[in-house]
């Protein structure tokens, strides 16, 4: 008998069956299998996914599916885990248009998928690592508001922190 | 949108015609008024073949209007459709909702199921298949003029797999033939010069597309196609405003259809368009906590580019909690009531930050601090305000403690000298010891020492007056600690318990003992309270006698219940208060005298240095020895555990920086040139002496930072270190004369905006 699936729904009613192992990359998804069906699942469960639509749903449980066996380090040394990058797979699973990233960064949080939360919120900041904020602006097509003399007092201030 | 990005939109299809298209979309083109229109296989041959046969295409529509089934018009789709090409023309945020909507709409219009292991599209291929999935029809089959390429879609269209992806995006190009006109000629050129992209090589529509729209009241499509239009420019005007008469769905479908009959460059371009479009403002848009977690894996001098890019961005760094947890993250301060107490300085804002009061956050200003300080100390060619006092002629300073008011020193003759911080002025000389001083702590007011002469003293910094004499030990006190009381755990309802109640005085002496006192806290004694001097049989202070090393106890440390001593005869010991103060363990595995020791009581393991050239780490609950850290040459003679790093100073005129978790060693640091004598660590910096030398190691890169006096003659006796200060005491030989020791205060924390 095949096992009963976990059946995601997005926003947009697609439905997504997978092995409950994948769907429990999700904790949001575990906790509510756990809770609904304590002696574990004997049919196939739906759980709705209100906040994801159906394209990032998938692109998330693509994520999930890739690691499905991988084993996270449950890290609570901040430290340790800052200074590691992110994973290759990841990297090229995330380079994506920045809507696409930004909609799975929500999924993640929302779906309490740390270690995808983590690798996109890394990505983020890899964009933003060593740019000027002539090409930040570029980069996220962001407005200069302030003024000239704005600008030039915040340089002043900042100052210090240059050619180092 | 400023004019740097704007250059990279730009393309034909964006001009000033468009933006007025736009306008009137937003305006009042649309207002609800439910009408049917439909587009056939028909019109389309129509419209590849001859302008005039428009007319016959208008007929068809009006035909056939009633027959269509309904479907709301979904207005926002189509306005977002518009935003996307017009981007360039448009502001930030409207660029962020149109890509909101063309998702939006592709939601709706999905409707197969896909099993993810099947989905390997990138996101806008996806998008475009799904709403041309929803059109195509049976009826699509059918048409026999179909091409083989379109066939392949259409036939698949219910079951999507990976290896149809590429021949639908490969069809897309194909279809083009070399003499399609690049969009950019639109403009000048006439429309009967101009053969457009023949819409029979786009997918064939059907019965799907047949949907009731809502049209404005005052422009029908009859309007539209009133006139004929004489220009390219026309001609594309009116196939825009045309388009507005098709829902959001088979908009989107159009769309596909014109980029499949794109030549390769054209699609390049739009997908530079759109991917652009695409772009968002990540670190507004998205949660705040998440926006935190973003900036906290970023370095200080990007955070601070961050604040340059626009005002929101000023704001979002401009967050005291961010800075907060910055300065922790890059240990400037780990002790959360240190950064409380540093944020209340009056005088942080004016000191240190160049714009006024009340424009950044004082965490922010208390980072920048910070860093400046920690810069300036690794800049070899700065130097830091320094102070030279002399006045201890040739003695050995001992052992020496200091703060931002006062430095203490305890010299081999029997003084205890107090100097100003600031100044360097001697301020109190504490007399009392017979012999010299070797081992000296204080904690507020309250001065311990111990001494050659046997006895434990304790002083009042204030008065400058001694308080009690404790007497027991029968030899020389050669090391003491003081233990605080601490949360050392949580009792079965959850409570913290904490120990001790009172703060305890711990000795270790050549007697091979340690005592246990009460801590006298000088403050509370009365203005007339004489000096206590009792025996040890009359001494209410005195609290416990731990008894059981065979040789002298070298070095101790202490923290809640816990007492860890080193001594001569090889052993560490665990001492447990809780239960009388009874040896727990003796740690045997040395095969020399141990001379220092460190506690870590939250890990529950301790550490040891001695002669025989290792580090052990013991686990302090179980005996165990955990780990024997090799890699001195020689005696290991100072040990010090500092925000989770631990760092060792030896004979062979190295320091090791240890993980004291595992023993691990980080890194090496070289340069003495003989024993170090003294070292301190603040997890940033470790400073150390030798003869002759007082160097700075920048722990985090592991390396040589500069030499902090080079005019050093003789030994360094004693170095300290906080944030600001080094404070030093050294030999200076003279040529004729005896050696002089003086304190050398370094100070590194000149304020960096100059008070007027």
């Amino acid at each position: 008998m095949m096992s009963p699936k976990v059946i995601i729904v997005s926003s947009d009613s697609e439905k997504f069956p997978v092995e409950q192992k994948i769907a429990e990359k999700s904790i949001l998804i575990k906790n509510m299998i756990n809770d609904l069906n304590p002696d574990g699942l004997t049919e196939d469960f739906e759980i709705p996914t209100p906040n994801v639509r159906a394209n990032v749903l998938s692109k998330v449980l693509e994520w999930c599916e890739h690691h499905k066996n991988t084993v996270f380090q449950d890290d609570e040394d901040e430290d340790a885990k800052k200074s590691v990058p992110v994973e290759e797979w990841d990297r090229n699973f995330l380079k994506v248009d920045q809507e696409m990233l930004y909609e799975i960064i929500l999924a993640a949080n929302y779906l309490n998928i740390k270690p995808l939360l983590d690798s996109g919120c890394k990505m983020v900041a890899e964009m933003i690592k060593s740019k000027s904020p002539e090409e930040l602006r570029k980069t996220f097509n962001i407005v200069n508001d302030f003024s000239p003399e704005e600008e030039a007092a915040i340089r002043k201030e900042n100052e210090w922190a240059e050619d180092r | 949108m400023n004019n740097d990005s704007s250059n990279e939109f730009n393309y034909p299809l964006c001009e000033e015609e468009a933006k007025f298209e736009y306008k009137l979309i937003n305006g009042k083109l649309f207002n609800n008024v439910p009408r049917k229109i439909t587009s056939t296989k028909e019109q389309q041959q129509t419209i590849q073949g001859n302008i005039e046969t428009r007319q016959r295409r208008k007929r068809n529509i009006k035909e056939e209007e009633e027959e269509e089934e309904e479907e709301l018009y979904e207005q926002e789709s189509l306005i977002s459709c518009d935003d996307m090409t017009l981007s360039d023309t448009d502001n930030q945020s409207q660029v962020s909702s149109s890509a909101h909507d063309i998702n939006g709409y592709s939601q709706r219009s999905s409707s197969i199921n896909h099993p993810p292991s099947k989905k390997r599209l990138t996101n806008q291929n996806s998008e475009f298949i799904g709403s041309f999935e929803v059109v195509d029809s049976p009826e699509s089959l059918s048409t026999s003029t179909t091409n083989s390429s379109m066939s392949i879609i259409i036939t698949n269209n219910s079951n999507i797999t990976s290896q149809q992806i590429p021949n639908r995006i490969r069809s897309a190009n194909t279809m083009n033939s070399p003499s399609h006109t690049p969009v950019s000629d639109i403009e000048e050129d006439i429309i009967q010069q101009l053969p457009l992209p023949s819409p029979s090589a786009s997918p064939v529509q059907s019965d799907a597309e047949k949907e009731i729209t809502t049209i404005p009241k005052h422009i029908s499509i009859s309007n539209i196609l009133k006139s004929t239009p004489s220009t390219q420019s026309e001609l594309v005007n009116m196939v825009f405003q045309l388009s507005k008469f098709l829902n959001s769905r088979n908009q989107n479908h159009l769309i596909f259809k014109l980029l499949q009959s794109t030549n390769r460059s054209s699609l390049s371009t739009f997908n530079g368009l759109i991917y652009n479009s695409l772009k968002r403002d990540l670190l507004t848009d998205l949660p705040f906590e998440i926006t935190m977690k973003i900036l906290m894996y970023l370095d200080y001098q990007t955070l601070l580019s961050l604040s340059k890019v626009c005002k929101k961005w000023f704001q979002i760094i401009n967050n005291p909690d961010l800075w907060i947890r910055l300065i922790k993250r890059d240990s400037l301060i780990t002790a959360h009531s240190e950064i409380k107490q540093c944020l209340m300085d009056p005088n942080l804002i004016s000191e240190w930050c160049t714009l006024p009061q009340g424009h950044i956050n004082t965490a922010q200003i208390l980072y920048k601090k910070r860093t400046i300080i920690v810069n300036r100390w690794m800049n070899p060619n700065y130097t830091p305000k320094r102070i030279s006092v002399n006045g201890h002629l040739n003695k050995v300073v001992t052992c020496l403690q200091h703060d931002d008011e006062k430095i203490v020193t305890g010299v081999d003759d029997k003084y205890i000298l107090i100097y100003s911080t600031k100044t360097g002025e001697l301020m109190k000389v504490l007399e009392g010891h017979e012999g010299g001083v070797w081992a000296l702590k204080y904690s507020g007011n309250t001065l311990v020492s111990g001494s050659t002469d046997r006895s434990v003293r304790i002083w009042n910094m204030k008065t400058g007056k001694c308080t009690h004499i404790f007497k027991g030990h029968t030899s020389t006190i050669r090391c003491l600690d003081i233990i605080h009381p601490a949360i050392i755990g949580k009792d079965s309802n959850g409570e913290d318990i904490i120990f001790p109640e009172f703060p305890l005085l711990i000795t270790g002496s050549r007697d091979h003992n340690i005592h246990v006192w009460k801590l006298p806290n000088v403050d509370n004694l009365p203005e007339n309270h004489e000096i206590f001097d009792e025996s040890e049989h009359n001494n209410p202070y005195l609290i416990a006698i731990l008894q059981g090393h065979t040789q002298s106890v070298r070095a101790i440390s202490g923290y809640g219940n816990i007492i860890i001593s080193g001594s001569y005869d090889s052993t560490v010991r665990v001492w447990d208060l809780l239960d009388s103060g009874n040896c727990k363990h003796i740690l045997r595995g040395h095969q020399d005298r141990v001379y220092s020791t460190a506690l870590d009581f939250n890990r529950k393991l301790c550490y040891s240095g001695s002669m025989d050239s290792n580090i052990n780490i013991w686990n302090f609950e179980t005996g165990e020895l955990i780990h024997v850290s090799e890699g001195h040459s020689s005696l290991v003679g100072l040990l010090n555990l500092v925000d989770d790093l631990l760092v060792s100073a030896a004979a062979d005129s190295t320091l090791g920086v240890w993980n004291p978790a595992n023993g691990e060693l980080i890194s090496k640091l070289k340069g003495h040139g003989a024993a170090i004598t003294c070292f301190e660590h603040d997890g940033l910096r470790v400073v150390s002496g030798s003869e002759k030398m007082l160097k700075l190691w920048d722990i985090r890169k592991g390396e040589f930072a500069r030499d902090l006096l080079n005019d050093v003659t003789g030994g360094i006796w004693q170095v300290r270190i906080d944030y600001k200060r080094c404070v030093a005491a050294v030999q200076r030989t003279r040529q004729d004369e005896d050696d002089e020791t003086y304190i050398e205060i370094l100070d590194f924390s000149e304020p960096l905006v100059r008070m007027q």
